[in-house]
């Protein structure tokens, strides 16, 4: 579902993310690991369309990202690490707005934009500006907004910040249904526990570089045979 | 102090540091900054000393008379300034969140309110003051001032002058953010536009420069010397006044005159800018606090607003639909956008009423010419005006926002074009509406009214194309105020590259219109290929123009998305 190929971006001489290659297959949950400054975003904004790459291919749902970008996003669901929102519409307005840019049916997105409602109980805050939310509540529209069009491939950059544990239990579950569901999820996470919890699959990037790629039962292995600690193993593998 | 001192460094350095980022598009901004403030700066020398000159030397004005409307130059530059000051720092103090971090630290709320009112006045100001020197150069040469003398008006009289515009303007700001919860934010801008239209209309009744200057040509021509008895009591209380009577005693020869007004034009400004220090810690965090209540409430909930629901169904394609309604929301919902458009509106409201009542018919065909081009730079300068403002910021402001555009299946050209297009719409409306008010007085001559709705319509194009490309190729997502947009350096550049454009465009159309009004007014022949030849060459220009901006600004937009 989601091919990445070879993929380098540089800007100037320096490569956030060089020759980078991984495969997820449809249905997955794949956890995408590394410390600051390791390329997690440069590439999950190259997947999405939001920068080019330097070479390299980036295949979603057999579209290639470069090549035929309004086919590749129509299967992406994209939650930014920064829930950004236009700020002088409101909660409804802004997944109205999202719905729209999808082509969706307006009955159907009436219909959608209710069940997601309930879900992320943001019934109270949906008809206020989205100016005064709060960040959780920002990130709750946010991915509202990105399962709206029922995508075939959910890219996600840190979706746990700054939800409190109400809301990230309700994204997890979410996220959980998802993948349950046969939706493919390529997450980056600085949060090991969340990766194990919800991962099937999990790699780690260095200096742009994949270090390691392997199921999460690799990694707990892993972490057996160390301290039993997950962050020790990570830390060693990042050293 | 020293606190102010050192907020005030680091400030300095980020911009320092900013501008001389290593970056296409900063290096194509100084260049373009360069050579456009030096062609700007050396045509506004070369008009005021022509102007000088010619009203001195060969029209005979007289130096008290050249002063006087010097200093009503002045008092509409003053109100521009002001107005100017008003509408940005409201943006610097109550919408940027620089705010929120300074709050949060051990600042009093007066040095606070002093950062900020310089970071507002030195950005909103400085482009006033380069001009201002530049036209200071032009009409110092006339009378071969020394260098001493350009030093002391630039910072002695001028800087003092736009800072009491720049108090004045906070403290408006100030009283207008504390009450506006109380009276509602629509009847203090009504106040506020009554106040101005008002002290504009009382200023140029009481001191009627027809009136003037008959009273002072029953003297021709002893014009040279003092009429003060001639000047309104309430006139000379105004800084314009004080700055006209210095220059005028410096040209007599009579320093210690214009020193006198020196002194008095600085002490009022000590004063006022102490009197702005004072409301300001009364009334600045109070305000900053009420403001941000106003800026919760969602005022607009006209039922005629609801067309644009983003909640109905879309009439449009559903992509068109949503973006459109998303551009019309947030415009209508962002109260520096709408607020700033309704000054616009009621000043072109007033251009049209005013010149839909002036006769433009002059006996002489050169006369005839220039009133009648400078009527149709006016409709040019307006439309410049109002895509800077407007247009230019229009990619920009969508800043961190645009991420959920990039990402969904939508073209990035039909993004741009869409946006584009919205741009425009408008524009091209006001400025055939600008040609048919303000061509009322000539409606027998078609040819007139055919040929200014071409010029504008090409303007129009030109003018949304370039700033819009300019904007997209400029765009910086991390400002989130139109208003500072399109202040900035590199809108500034365009602006003047859009004046540049529009002297272009008075070249290529003065003589055939002179030809033309030879033909109406003396009979001499008409050569209607040269008017065809006008016509084409603006309308090319302005389509050459604006499709190479919008070709560079598509390609900048193109870019990574940071």
């Amino acid at each position: 579902m989601i091919i990445i190929n070879n993929l380098t971006k540089a800007f100037g001489a320096f490569k956030a993310v060089d020759s980078l290659t991984i495969e997820v297959k449809r249905g997955e949950f794949y956890g995408f690991l590394g410390p600051n400054g390791a390329g997690k975003t440069t590439t999950i904004k190259m997947m999405t369309g939001l920068y080019a790459p330097s070479s390299g291919k980036i295949i979603i749902d057999q579209f290639d990202i470069q090549k035929q970008p309004v086919e590749a996003k129509m299967s992406i669901g994209y939650i930014p690490d920064q829930p950004f929102l236009y700020e002088k519409l409101t909660g409804r307005e802004f997944l109205f707005f999202s719905a729209g840019l999808y082509k969706m049916d307006h009955l159907l997105t009436s219909q959608r934009i209710k069940e997601l409602i309930d879900l992320f109980e943001i019934g109270s805050w949906i008809d206020q500006r989205t100016e005064n939310y709060s960040q959780g509540m920002r990130q709750r529209i946010v991915i509202a907004a990105s399962l709206l069009h029922n995508p075939k491939v959910l890219i996600i950059d840190e979706p746990m910040v700054g939800l409190d544990p109400r809301s990230a239990h309700i994204v997890k579950q979410t996220l959980k249904q998802q993948s349950h569901n046969g939706v493919t999820i390529f997450m980056s996470t600085h949060s090991l526990h969340v990766a194990e919890e919800l991962c099937d699959r999990v790699g780690i990037i260095k200096d742009g570089r994949l270090i390691f790629e392997d199921s999460t039962q690799a990694l707990s292995l892993l972490k057996d045979g160390s301290d039993g600690r997950i962050e020790s193993v990570f830390l060693e593998l990042t050293k | 102090m020293n606190v102010l001192i050192h907020i005030s460094f680091f400030k300095l350095k980020s911009l320092y540091k900013i501008s001389t980022e290593w970056k296409a598009s900063n290096i194509i901004k100084n260049i373009a900054s360069l050579i456009v403030f030096c062609g700007f700066a050396i045509g506004a020398y070369y008009s005021t000393r022509i102007a000088t000159d010619y009203l001195i030397d060969t029209a005979k004005l007289g130096l008290f008379l050249l002063h006087r409307f010097l200093s009503m130059l002045l008092f509409v530059y003053f109100i521009s300034i002001n107005v100017g000051n008003i509408i940005v720092s409201y943006v610097t103090f109550y919408r940027s969140p620089e705010m929120y971090y300074y709050l949060t630290k051990p600042l009093s709320h007066r040095n606070l309110f002093i950062i900020k009112f310089l970071d507002n006045f030195f950005y909103s100001s400085t482009m006033f003051f380069l001009i201002a020197l530049a036209v200071l150069l032009g009409y110092g040469s006339h009378f071969d001032m020394p260098w001493i003398f350009y030093l002391h008006t630039m910072f002695f009289m001028l800087l003092p002058f736009m800072l009491i515009a720049g108090c004045l303007a906070v403290i408006t700001l100030l009283f207008v953010m504390r009450f506006a919860d109380v009276l509602g934010v629509w009847k203090i801008i009504l106040i506020l536009v009554l106040i101005y239209l008002g002290s504009l209309f009382g200023y140029f009744s009481l001191t009627s420069p027809v009136r003037l200057v008959s009273a002072v040509m029953q003297h021709y021509p002893h014009v040279d010397q003092y009429f003060g008895y001639l000047d309104p009591a309430i006139a000379k209380y105004l800084p314009n006044y004080w700055i006209a009577e210095s220059l005028y005693w410096m040209m007599k020869g009579e320093s210690s005159f214009a020193l006198s007004y020196t002194i008095l034009l600085n002490i009022a400004t000590i004063f006022i800018f102490i009197i702005m220090v004072v409301v300001g810690e009364k009334l600045f965090y109070p305000s900053w606090i009420a403001s941000l209540s106003l800026h919760g409430k969602q005022s607009f909930k006209l039922p005629v607003f609801k067309i644009f629901s983003l909640l109905k169904p879309p009439v449009l394609e559903k992509q068109t639909s949503v973006l459109l309604k998303k551009e019309i929301l947030q415009f209508l919902r962002e109260p520096s956008q709408w607020i700033h458009f309704g000054i616009i509106s009621i000043l072109i409201f007033t251009f049209i009423v005013s010149v839909a009542n002036i006769n433009l018919k002059q006996n002489l065909p050169f006369l005839q010419t220039v009133s009648y081009m400078v009527l149709l730079l006016f409709n040019a300068f307006l439309i410049a005006s109002i895509a800077l403002r407007f247009v230019y910021p229009s990619v920009s402001i969508e800043g961190s926002n645009l991420w959920q555009v990039l990402t969904a299946p939508i073209s990035r050209s039909k993004i741009y074009w869409l946006k584009f297009i919205i741009a425009i719409t408008p524009i091209l409306l006001i400025s055939e509406i600008l040609v048919i008010f303000s061509h009322r007085s000539l409606w027998e001559y078609p040819i007139l009214i055919q040929s200014a709705s071409i010029i504008m319509m090409g303007v129009a194009i030109a003018m949304v194309g370039l700033n819009f490309g300019a904007g997209s190729f400029f765009s910086d997502f991390r400002e989130k105020n139109p208003i500072r947009i399109a202040s900035s350096q590199s809108a500034t550049v365009t602006f003047l590259v859009s004046l540049f454009y529009l002297s272009i465009i008075v070249a290529l159309t003065f003589y055939p219109f002179m030809n033309y009004f030879q033909y109406i007014l003396r009979g001499e022949s008409f050569n209607k290929s040269l008017l065809l030849y006008g016509m084409t060459s603006v309308f090319a220009l302005s389509i050459v123009l604006g499709v190479i901006s919008i070709w560079i600004g598509f390609r900048a937009f193109k870019r990574d998305y940071i």
